[in-house]
């Protein structure tokens, strides 16, 4: 019967010492390196331990190097979601923007129509608010507030008129365009009201 | 010093990049992560001019629309005691003729409404209130136009169109004609 016995040595780390906690048989079965305590597990973990030891506490020479490497990918590739992200939002608030353009120009076309038919129809060629073309009149007016401050627009005002030559009777196209820009382009919101006798 | 291959830690050119870049990295993400939060902030703001407004102009428009005429009065309580109407007003009040109806009383013939901004259980909002066919205006409204950021609602008649003005709660207003087209 041969005896098992756990060798261990001096100064090992725990991958050498886990390989060397297998039993050994030590006995006439065993081989001389193994009566002398010379085992394969014994040689090369101990060579190995040298290498080893300092590797798993310390990076070796160029891991710094790659740290930074890898660092700089990793923000690199976070900055692009945060790019991203406020590409997306900038879009979102454009969109907002716009929208709330064009429902106080959408409004003020509104007024605009509602002014064209409402005004008296004797008054119309005599008030010169909506002057026959070629003539137009142009105001900025505000037509709404933002909690930035008043939004202005350019309104333009102008009227078509004709004369039926059988009845004499009169008739007017009132328009009214509503101007405004959005930093890139400018638009136009018309209001057209047909009157006639 | 020699330098042998088994040099560990970093470089100070190393670690001055590392900190260098990530430092400006940092600098960027906090700048946007700012941007990002004001606006956020920005959109909250605006929210009431593009959503709640235009909806509420759109509900107002339609509903005097549907009226045959209107009087504006500075309050619910003149709109239903019948004082005399003013040009300028937080609430008005809606004659609408009943379709098919061939009653002689005026009461069933016409259909009258009240729309008027107010808090109700402290909610501030356009609230409409329908008459009965005797002319009774119930206590509690009928249905309402709630805005969550607007603070006041006026109605004029001043330039002879019915304009409706919104305020919002950040100083933001929007104005639009309120009747029939």
């Amino acid at each position: 019967m041969g005896r098992w016995k756990i060798l261990t040595v001096g100064t090992r780390s725990r991958v050498a010492a886990d390989r060397e906690a297998r039993p050994t048989k030590i006995g006439r079965d065993a081989s001389p390196r193994v009566r002398h305590g010379l085992s394969k597990d014994r040689l090369w973990p101990l060579a190995r331990d040298r290498r080893t030891r300092k590797s798993a506490s310390l990076p070796r020479f160029g891991e710094g190097g790659w740290s930074l490497v890898e660092m700089t990918i990793s923000l690199f590739l976070l900055i692009s979601i945060a790019v991203f992200g406020l590409q997306t939002m900038i879009s979102g608030w454009m969109m907002q923007n716009s929208a709330i353009m064009q429902s106080m120009t959408d409004a003020y076309a509104g007024i605009e129509t509602a002014y064209a038919q409402r005004w008296t129809f004797a008054n119309i060629p005599t008030s010169n608010r909506w002057p026959v073309y070629p003539a137009s009149s142009s105001t900025v007016v505000t037509i709404g507030k933002t909690p930035k401050g008043p939004v202005s627009a350019t309104l333009v005002r102008t009227s078509r008129q004709y004369s039926d030559p059988l009845t004499g009777s009169q008739s007017y196209m009132l328009e009214s365009y509503v101007l405004y820009n959005d930093h890139l382009r400018q638009y136009c919101k018309v209001s057209k009201v047909y009157r006639d006798e | 010093m020699k330098k042998t291959g088994q040099q560990s830690g970093f470089t100070l050119i190393e670690l001055a990049l590392v900190l260098g870049v990530s430092v400006m990295i940092a600098s960027a993400l906090v700048g946007m992560f700012n941007a990002h939060l004001q606006m956020m902030n920005q959109a909250a703001q605006y929210r009431f001019l593009a959503k709640d407004a235009p909806f509420i102009g759109l509900l107002v428009t339609r509903t005097i629309g549907n009226a045959e005429d209107y009087r504006i009065f500075a309050k619910r309580g003149d709109a239903v005691a019948g004082t005399p109407a003013v040009l300028t007003g937080s609430a008005v009040r809606l004659w609408m003729r009943q379709p098919n109806s061939t009653s002689t009383n005026i009461n069933a013939t016409y259909r009258q409404a009240i729309l008027s901004f107010e808090p109700i259980g402290g909610h501030p909002g356009i609230y409409f209130f329908l008459a009965n066919n005797n002319g009774t205006f119930p206590p509690a409204p009928s249905w309402e136009l709630a805005g969550d950021q607007m603070t006041a609602a006026t109605f004029d008649a001043t330039s002879g169109v019915l304009l409706a003005t919104l305020n919002g709660s950040y100083g933001d207003q929007y104005t639009f004609a309120a009747e029939k087209k």
